[in-house]
């Protein structure tokens, strides 16, 4: 805890990093988040502070990594960013964005169509506007690249790549329509909706404004200029070049973006120093810091001098991999790159689409499955999907490693089976099989960028009518995520009829125990829970549960 | 024309009050709240905070060496708590120390020992128990009370809204220099400059000419920086006067959300009687205005709301009561609309009750029943100008309800679990300050020797678009360049006395004050002009796109030229003009009189679909026809309308300000306070103007734009309210908004065990 001295870690880093065209060198406490360092220091006032949480947008920078020869950069919220994370990184601010005497066509766009008004969420639209314009250009430099080697099989799998990420955005702006999939009769309607206002590509562009809040204009003169913008994109297509030398000639980035690549080679050549793995300070637990998308929101005026347990570099480098019964997944894989991972996607189609409820994109961008479950919030989606998967956890403390079932890892409120210097390397779950079923709920006050009232989540076998393997959790309803074993069992090797839900739902509501919150009433958590099983069957079963049956 | 503010605003240019630089040696100040709703102090220890690293002082309020005063309309309210707090959030102590840090580390080492009192939130309670800021208020027109008798049906109900947090991007902040002779410059995120100096003043037991208030811009205010911008500069001003150094404070956000106060929550009881054919015969009307701990301007919002409790609507006979109830909760304070809306709600929710009970369309009774030309309004004023049937009527012609109607109807017998529901909603918005003699305002223009112009009026541009329409105005009668014309900083010492930028009046009055001090100027540069060109009648020069003209002929003398001459012959090129709205007079005593220079109208369509199965929703379509006048800058007249209509719908759906029994705000953050966002905008929000609609009062027959569009949200509320009744057909639902997706699972289905 702080002493009345106050700041307390005298953790020292060297920084060395790019900051829009200017190269810094410095020596920081590691510990502060980037925000700070930005405005309070470097004096670059054009990234603004609203809510020093991740919910408003208006701190969003580009962050740009080397990989190979090229740089590629993602949105994030500098309020939560812990500033060793842009050690041998592009940090681009507006600032950086600028063109010395024109407006580049995403700031022109915002002002013809009156995307701005008093202006302080400006900065982080158009920053977060450029990154999907980057996006943009590396998906069409990628599919040019494949048709130009002959690899149609590529070319096409990476279109068909976008456009599956592109209606599924879509279709979870558009539709309130899960609703309509229930029941046969009801997805008439929403496929005229689908085709007016929004394009395909509007959807997606807005996805990656979610997590920008305009207070002023309500989004609405936004959207048209997010269209502008795409119209623009598509007059002006990335014939194969580098993305970044293309988006350079359409003056949407500054010339210096292209020396970019080489200045971070030089910089990681130097060896830029990797920061202390354990900054334990006298006797108190150091905190692993994973993304930071909850430490830095929790402990936002403390966190810069608590001793801090930093992930090692060859854990963070780690990806999803299959072995032949199941999928592993490092700890330190963030959300966006869960969401976005091919193998999720051929082993729970459509599953991505469900993900874009979770957070934002900078958030998304950041936020880390291990980081998901060590929360241990009621209501953490990531928990929820892998409760109903009974996931296995791999804990690690130095060399030791243990397994132990997610479902058992929830010991209370905010309670785990670890110790807080154990780390979570790995969270594995079975394949799921032909006939397997994957059904994710989540309701929040607001659809998107907001923690969910009630979630749940149900996986299940169907053969004939009869479920087995029945996996179902529920968040928001007890103190820790739940497993509805009982409600599981009961559903398991039971043929499906009309009658099942209303059994099932007694059994269930002896399960949980919901309080009241500012997320909603324990009567109306425990309503939406009946709601959202429900949802969970009628998904398999269209007409299955009758409104009667739901009074 | 070139919207030259939101260039700066793209390219991260513009400077809100943290991004200017201050002075070396400034230090940070942080506030001490109280975390108990209600009691008395019995002791504060500062002890600790004192002896640690950075700080450099504690203030309490027995530091401050003038009044311990802030309240504006009631001198009610302590800038920092003395003997007892009234409200969780109520500023005790100011921390002041060397880093922001440093001063909350500071702030939160601060114990305050308080006998807790007993706690009221609910406004019932403390209408029961006579907890009331002012007397109640009363509007009455004919005789309510013999007209039940001829009416066909009276139904009586009860409407509930509730608060909203302003959610400025920009929290609040100030900062504040000392300067010689004992006085302070403070710059300051306000929406009223003048109310930052007056207070400081007394704060500091100085005259106000001792302090400077600037203001370069708001990132938003929306009512919320009107009155409660104030204690944060006095409190930056009392530290840099007692430590004699710079002092600032910028609010986190969370801090914002809980010391601060939002709309007010109402409670209302309505009667409301019709003949079959839906004409509205008489209208009673109670409302209980939860005020929070203090008046602020809880008075002057209670008085809107019964300007506005009948809507668009003529009814001969109105009863309108409103009381304003003291409650334990931070002092709630204008909003955008500033009581209007929730009068026009109840309005709406008994419209919308009568037509179930008739079983008509609840648009057969508002279209019946709008204002026409001459109707009186329930405090005196009659309507002139009258747009209410023809914003209606071109709304139909853009975007025919009928075939809403047929859309909804149809969707809803194809799907099952997801319904449909529309609304329509009308609005009528008077434009003054209620309060007539804040109806003035003043502009300072000078211009320069090479020909740029400044112009300084009392006008704070918080995203509005104010100082573009006032460019746009000096433009026009100078006839430059806009690249020559800029609009300074608004500041207490270039406009005096001035107003808050409030009541959607700020490009009004300070548009009309710098229209008549660019003429004067003009007609000196021009009388000039004619002497030097032997023109006998000034009429006969001309000013014309930087070029003057003597009887048509370009006479070879640019503006430039102009100016410089006119300098040179000792002419002043500066112009400082007066302006108060003409016309207008209230009587208190009898709530009648013509308190408004003019009515602004519009029609929204609002089309919805919702989820049956999990209770959320989603908007589809906002089709408005708007009465703007003659915009004097349609991108920036259409922006305000969106901005605005969502605004309101967010009111109306998921914005839900939260406090427990305790006066606890729950929602004090951003990821428990929602506000609508990209994927909450409709796709289809379309706005148009309404043509030909002249309004004499104004510059250039423009019309006010901030307020009157929020009240478009309402439409949202009745047309959830239809689809929940697509699925549950005569299901008696209260009348309570926010409709979030709690509330409307909740009017879906019966509770659950
Ligand atoms: C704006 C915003 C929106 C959000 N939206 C959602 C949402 O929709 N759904 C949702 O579920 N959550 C949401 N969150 C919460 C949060 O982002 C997630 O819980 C996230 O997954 C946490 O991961 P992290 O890597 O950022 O964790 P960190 O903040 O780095 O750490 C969180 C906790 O986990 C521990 N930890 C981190 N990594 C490990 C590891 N590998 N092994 C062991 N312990 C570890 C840390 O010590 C700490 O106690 C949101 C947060 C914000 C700020
Ligand atoms: S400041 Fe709001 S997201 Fe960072
Ligand atoms: S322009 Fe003000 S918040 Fe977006």
């Amino acid at each position: 805890m702080r002493t009345t001295k106050g700041v307390s870690r005298t953790m020292e880093l060297s920084l060395e990093c790019i900051i829009n065209d200017s190269i810094i060198a410095e020596t920081v406490n590691p510990g502060i988040v980037l925000l700070d360092f930005l405005r309070r220091h470097e004096h670059l006032t054009g990234t603004k502070e609203g809510c020093r949480e991740g919910d408003c947008g208006a701190c969003t920078v580009l962050l740009g990594e080397l990989r190979g020869s090229e740089v590629v950069y993602t949105s994030v919220n500098s309020c939560l960013l812990p500033l060793a994370d842009v050690q041998g990184k592009h940090v681009v601010t507006i600032e950086g964005i600028n063109q010395p005497a024109e407006l580049t066509p995403i700031q022109q766009a915002i002002v013809d169509e009156g995307g701005t008004q008093c202006g302080f969420c400006t900065p982080g639209f158009i920053l977060s506007l450029t990154g999907y314009c980057m996006k943009d250009a590396q998906t069409h430099a990628k599919r040019e690249a494949a048709q130009a080697s002959g690899d149609s099989a590529a070319a096409g799998e990476s279109a068909a790549n976008i456009s599956g990420v592109i209606s599924s955005a879509a279709a979870a702006i558009l539709a309130i329509g899960e609703a309509d999939t229930i029941a046969a009769a009801d997805t008439t309607a929403i496929s005229a909706n689908e085709t007016d206002a929004i394009s395909r590509a509007d959807a997606k562009a807005s996805t990656t404004v979610d997590g920008n809040v305009c207070r002023c204009t309500g989004h609405a003169p936004i959207k048209k200029a997010i269209r502008r913008i795409n119209e623009y994109l598509s007059l002006h297509p990335n014939t194969g070049g580098s993305p970044i030398s293309h988006l350079v000639g359409q003056k949407i980035l500054p010339d210096y973006f292209q020396t970019i690549p080489s200045r971070l080679g030089e910089l990681q050549k130097r060896g830029t120093p990797e920061q202390p793995f354990d900054e334990t300070v006298g006797e108190t637990a150091p905190y692993i810091v994973s993304g930071g998308t909850d430490l830095y929101v929790q402990k936002a005026f403390t966190m810069h001098a608590e001793p801090v347990l930093r992930i090692p570099s060859h854990y963070q480098r780690a990806k999803i991999s299959e072995s032949d019964d199941a999928i592993h997944i490092p700890g330190t894989t963030t959300v966006e790159d869960f969401r976005s991972s091919p193998l999720i996607e051929k082993y729970f189609p459509g599953l991505a689409s469900d993900l874009l409820l979770f957070g934002s994109t900078p958030i998304r961008n950041r936020a880390t499955i291990g980081g998901n479950l060590a929360n241990a919030s009621p209501i953490a989606d990531m928990a929820c999907l892998f409760m109903a998967l009974n996931a296995d956890l791999t804990l690690q403390e130095n060399d030791v490693t243990r397994t132990l079932a997610l479902r058992k890892f929830y010991t209370g409120y905010k309670q785990l089976a670890k110790k807080r210097t154990e780390l979570i390397a790995m969270i594995s779950v079975a394949k799921p099989g032909p006939a397997s079923h994957l059904s994710y709920e989540k309701v929040s006050r607001r659809k998107y960028l907001d923690i969910a009232s009630v979630n749940s989540a149900m996986i299940f076998d169907l053969h004939d009518g009869t479920l087995s393997n029945v996996g179902i959790s529920a968040g928001g309803v007890g103190p820790t995520m739940l497993h509805l074993a009982k409600t599981s069992a009961y559903l398991n090797d039971t043929p499906m009829d009309a009658l099942l839900f209303a059994k099932a739902w007694t059994i269930a509501s002896a399960e949980i125990s919901p309080i009241s919150d500012a997320r909603g009433s324990a009567d109306y958590k425990r309503l939406l829970l009946r709601q959202l099983l429900a949802a969970h069957i009628m998904r398999c079963f269209p007409g299955m549960v009758k409104k009667e049956a739901l009074a | 024309m070139k919207n030259f503010d939101a260039v700066k605003h793209v390219r991260g240019e513009s400077k809100f009050v943290d991004d200017i630089l201050v002075p070396e040696g400034t230090l940070w100040a942080h506030v001490a709240y109280s975390r108990i709703a209600h009691g008395h102090i019995k002791s504060i220890d500062c002890s600790s905070a004192r002896s640690m690293a950075g700080v450099k002082a504690v203030l309490l309020a027995a530091d401050i060496p003038g009044e311990n005063q802030i309240g504006g309309i009631v001198a009610d309210e302590p800038l920092l708590a003395e003997h007892s707090v009234h409200y969780r959030g109520q500023p005790f102590a100011i921390v002041i120390a060397d880093s922001a840090l440093a001063a909350r580390y500071g702030a939160e080492a601060i114990t305050a020992e308080i006998t807790p009192l007993p706690v009221i939130t609910d406004v019932r309670e403390a209408f029961a128990k006579n907890e009331l800021i002012i007397p109640p208020m009363q509007f009455e027109l004919g005789d309510a009370a013999s007209e039940w008798a001829h009416c066909d049906i009276v139904l009586k109900g009860t409407a509930e809204t509730g608060g909203q947090e302003h959610l400025y991007l920009e929290t609040q902040g100030a900062f504040a220099i000392p300067v010689e002779g004992g006085g302070v410059k403070i710059v300051s995120s306000t929406q009223s400059p003048t109310a930052v100096q007056r207070v400081t003043a007394k704060v500091l037991n100085i005259a106000m000419h001792l302090v400077e208030v600037d203001v370069p811009r708001l990132g938003g205010g929306f009512g919320g920086k009107e009155d409660q911008a104030t204690q944060w500069a006095a409190m930056c001003a009392l530290g840099a006067v007692k430590l004699g150094r710079p002092v600032k404070m910028i609010l986190h956000r969370q801090d914002d959300m809980r010391m601060t106060g939002k709309r007010h929550p109402y409670v209302s009881d309505y009667t409301i009687g019709l003949k079959n054919d839906g004409t509205i015969l008489a209208y009673d009307v109670v409302f209980y205005q939860n005020a929070g701990a203090a008046a602020d301007l809880s008075p002057a919002v209670l008085q809107r709301t019964l300007f506005h409790c009948t809507n668009s609507y003529y009814i001969p006979h109105v009863k309108a009561v409103a009381y304003s109830c003291r409650t334990n909760l931070p002092p709630n304070t204008a909003f955008r609309g500033f009581g209007g809306p929730q009068g026009k709600f109840v309005i709406e929710a008994a419209i919308v009750a009568a037509a179930e009970a008739l079983h008509v369309e609840p648009l057969l009774i508002q279209k019946k029943n709008l204002l026409k030309e001459g109707d009186e309004f329930p405090y005196g004023q009659v309507t002139e100008r009258c747009q209410a049937h023809a914003c209606w009527e071109a709304l139909e012609e853009k975007s025919p309800i009928e075939a809403a109607r047929k859309r909804a109807s149809e969707f809803n017998a194809l799907n099952e679990w997801t319904k449909k529901g529309y609304a329509v909603m009308p609005i009528c918005f008077g434009i003054s300050f209620t309060n007539t003699m804040m109806n003035q305002a003043s502009a300072l223009v000078h211009i320069y020797t090479d020909g740029s112009v400044g112009v300084s009026t009392g006008a704070v541009e918080m995203g509005q678009g104010v100082n573009m329409k006032i460019l746009s105005i000096a433009r026009t009668v100078f006839s430059i360049r806009p690249e020559s014309i800029k609009l300074e900083t608004t500041n207490t010492t270039r406009a005096a006395n001035a107003s808050p930028t409030a009541a959607s009046t700020g490009a009004d009055l300070n548009g009309m004050a710098a229209q008549l001090a660019c003429g004067v100027l003009l007609d000196r540069l021009k009388r000039f002009a004619a002497e030097r060109f032997d023109q006998p009648y000034v009429d006969l020069i001309d000013v014309r796109d930087e070029v003057v003209y003597n009887e048509e002929h370009d006479t070879g003398w640019t503006w430039q030229r102009l100016v410089a001459e006119a300098n040179s012959a000792r002419i002043s090129l500066t112009c400082q003009h007066f302006y108060a709205t003409p016309e207008i007079h209230f009587n208190r005593d009898t709530s009648k009189g013509h308190p408004f220079a003019y009515h602004v109208f519009g029609t929204a369509l609002v089309e919805v679909t919702l989820d049956c199965l999990r209770g959320i929703y989603e908007i589809d379509a906002v089709n408005v026809v708007h009465d703007a006048g003659h915009s004097l800058h349609p991108a920036i007249d259409l922006s305000q309308v969106e901005g605005a209509v969502m605004q309101g719908i967010g009111w109306m759906t998921i914005e839900e300000v939260v406090y427990d029994k305790d006066g606890r705000l729950l929602t004090d953050a951003l990821s428990t306070y929602k506000v609508p966002d990209m994927h909450f905008a409709p796709n289809v929000l379309s706005v148009d103007f309404l043509q030909h609609s002249e309004n004499p009062l104004t510059p250039f027959n423009s019309k006010a734009i901030g307020e009157p569009p929020f009240m478009y949200g309402i439409g949202a509320y009745f047309a959830l309210l239809s689809a929940v009744k697509a699925f549950r057909p005569g299901k008696q639902v209260p009348i309570v908004a926010p409709l979030t997706p709690e509330r409307v699972l909740q009017a879906l289905y019966e509770k659950c065990s």
